[in-house]
């Protein structure tokens, strides 16, 4: 069963790959009399790739500046004198404008080089933060603030509302984070690297493969 | 673009300060500059949490300025809750700031995107701390202080603008800060103008995808490059007319005065110029 569930986990992770692979080289290289896909002609635009970036990180202004006043009021921090259901109605529209345009700019940024994306730690980190992001809504949403009524009005709020707050801050800081280093190639595949990072990497199946530190090269079925 | 050619306005600060690329020269093997390239990445992230934690108290008293987001809370209350956010990101920001620059001096002494930057970042800590400060604590009301502010705050900005926009590549950042003021409206505005602003800025961005991915889609001929600028001035009167509506208060304007409302712009909109001078530092 183990041996099985491994296996199934190594071909959808072939899989993934095969997928982002072609993405990232394959997809649109018939349609260019150069034989260059999508990704390539849209990392090397012209203007393009740079408003897409500029306008991602302008958004997080608009998206962390409306967060980070949310989890300060969930926190007893900041307007204390009006109830939390106010902030949340008020800045809410603001902080979902600015993840939508976030998401749809981010996709795109991804589909310039999603093969190497998708075999770099930053960016998983990334995506497991988001996730632990998403499910910290989702448990505020439809647990803690059932019983928003006791404590909306309250200057302070219960432990569970001020944790998920913590949670919050600590997960979009780190997310924010996590972006920016996606650009360094500090656990780029194919460049030496420790074993744990290779693995969570799955560098063995990327294009540049897995190398540990101190050794040459080795190959996918080799490491 | 007649600026540019005739050289009035100088393209970075190697031609405003030519006596200091001795010390910039220098700072290539300065062992704090060289040792601050190997934190870059690291410094990079507290210099935008700056801008991040900062833009909380500049759009949210903005927003209120302009009559919306928080309407509850008065714009005094809601600048008192928030200022702590300005200067932590100020101080944040522009110390980060220092030392990125002091480990890549010489790209930023010869880049134009930097001299704009710096220009924007001048406007918006004027337009911060001289306009929108004492406006939100006089709860809108534009006072002498607060005028002569704004009339100096607008007088950088404006050259920065002029800066930004006659240099080529870097003046692609204009678009950020369309886009910001589109943003902005669309906050500010309600109803028929606010569906008008979006359906516009839709029919132009689908007009512009039609003509350059189908029609001239070599991005190095004239027409293409003639078709983007197109765009980019007829989004950019559209934009600032509705804005201009806006601000003049013949469109979606509610508990706030034409002075204020141009202050929260304003203010808003230069911070977006300092981000976006960031990004097309590395472009340009």
């Amino acid at each position: 069963m183990i041996l099985t569930l491994s296996k199934f986990k190594g071909e959808v992770a072939k899989l993934l790959h095969d997928f982002f692979d072609w993405l990232q080289n394959g997809w649109g290289a018939a349609e260019f009399g150069d034989g260059t896909s999508f990704s390539t002609r849209l990392e090397g635009s012209l203007n393009f790739w740079g408003l897409l970036e500029g306008t991602h990180l302008l958004t997080l202004m608009l998206f962390f500046g409306t967060i980070l006043l949310v989890d300060l009021r969930l926190l007893g921090l900041s307007f204390r004198q009006l109830p939390v259901s106010t902030v949340h109605r008020r800045l809410l529209p603001l902080t979902i404008t600015a993840m939508i345009i976030m998401l749809v700019t981010g996709v795109i940024l991804f589909l310039a080089k999603p093969e190497v994306y998708w075999h770099n730690l930053m960016f998983r980190t990334k995506m497991v933060l988001l996730i632990v992001a998403m499910i910290n809504i989702g448990v505020f949403h439809y647990v803690i603030e059932k019983s928003s009524a006791e404590w909306d009005t309250a200057p302070k709020t219960p432990p569970k509302a001020k944790i998920s707050a913590i949670i919050s801050l600590t997960s979009w800081i780190l997310i924010m984070a996590c972006g920016r280093f996606i650009a360094y190639n500090w656990f780029e595949c194919g460049k030496g690297q420790p074993d744990w990072v290779n693995a969570a990497q799955q560098c063995d199946i990327s294009n540049k493969g897995a190398v540990r530190i101190g050794d040459d090269a080795i190959s996918g079925e080799s490491f | 673009m007649i600026l540019a050619q005739t050289k009035i306005l100088p393209d970075s600060f190697q031609q405003i300060l030519p006596g200091a690329s001795a010390w910039v020269d220098s700072m290539a093997v300065d062992p704090l500059a060289v040792s601050l390239q190997s934190w870059f990445a690291q410094i990079e992230v507290i210099h935008f949490m700056g801008l991040f934690a900062l833009a909380s108290c500049v759009i949210m008293t903005s927003l209120r300025l302009i009559g919306v987001g928080l309407v509850e809370a008065s714009p005094s209350s809601i600048y008192r809750s928030t200022r702590i956010w300005l200067h932590i990101g100020v101080i944040a920001a522009v110390g980060s700031g220092l030392f990125l620059g002091l480990s890549n001096a010489s790209k930023l002494y010869n880049s134009s995107a930097f001299l704009w930057k710096m220009t924007g970042m001048v406007a918006a800590i004027l337009f911060s701390y001289l306009v929108m400060a004492p406006v939100a604590k006089a709860d809108g009301e534009v006072r002498g202080g607060a005028k002569i502010g704004l009339f100096i705050a607008l007088a950088v900005w404006l050259l920065g603008i002029i800066l930004m926009i006659v240099k080529p590549i870097a003046n692609v950042g204009a678009f950020h800060v369309l886009y910001g003021g589109a943003l902005v409206a669309i906050a500010a505005l309600s109803g028929r103008s606010r569906w008008i602003l979006i359906g516009g800025l839709a029919a132009m961005i689908i007009a512009l995808q039609i003509a350059t991915h189908m029609i001239w889609t070599d991005p190095f001929t004239e027409i293409y490059m003639t078709v983007n600028k197109v765009f980019m001035w007829g989004a950019g009167l559209f934009i600032a007319a509705v804005v201009t509506l806006n601000i003049l208060g013949k469109i979606g304007a509610k508990d706030s005065n034409s002075l204020a409302r141009l202050v929260a712009y304003a203010t808003i909109l230069s911070w977006v110029m300092v981000g976006a001078g960031g990004r097309w530092i590395g472009l340009s």
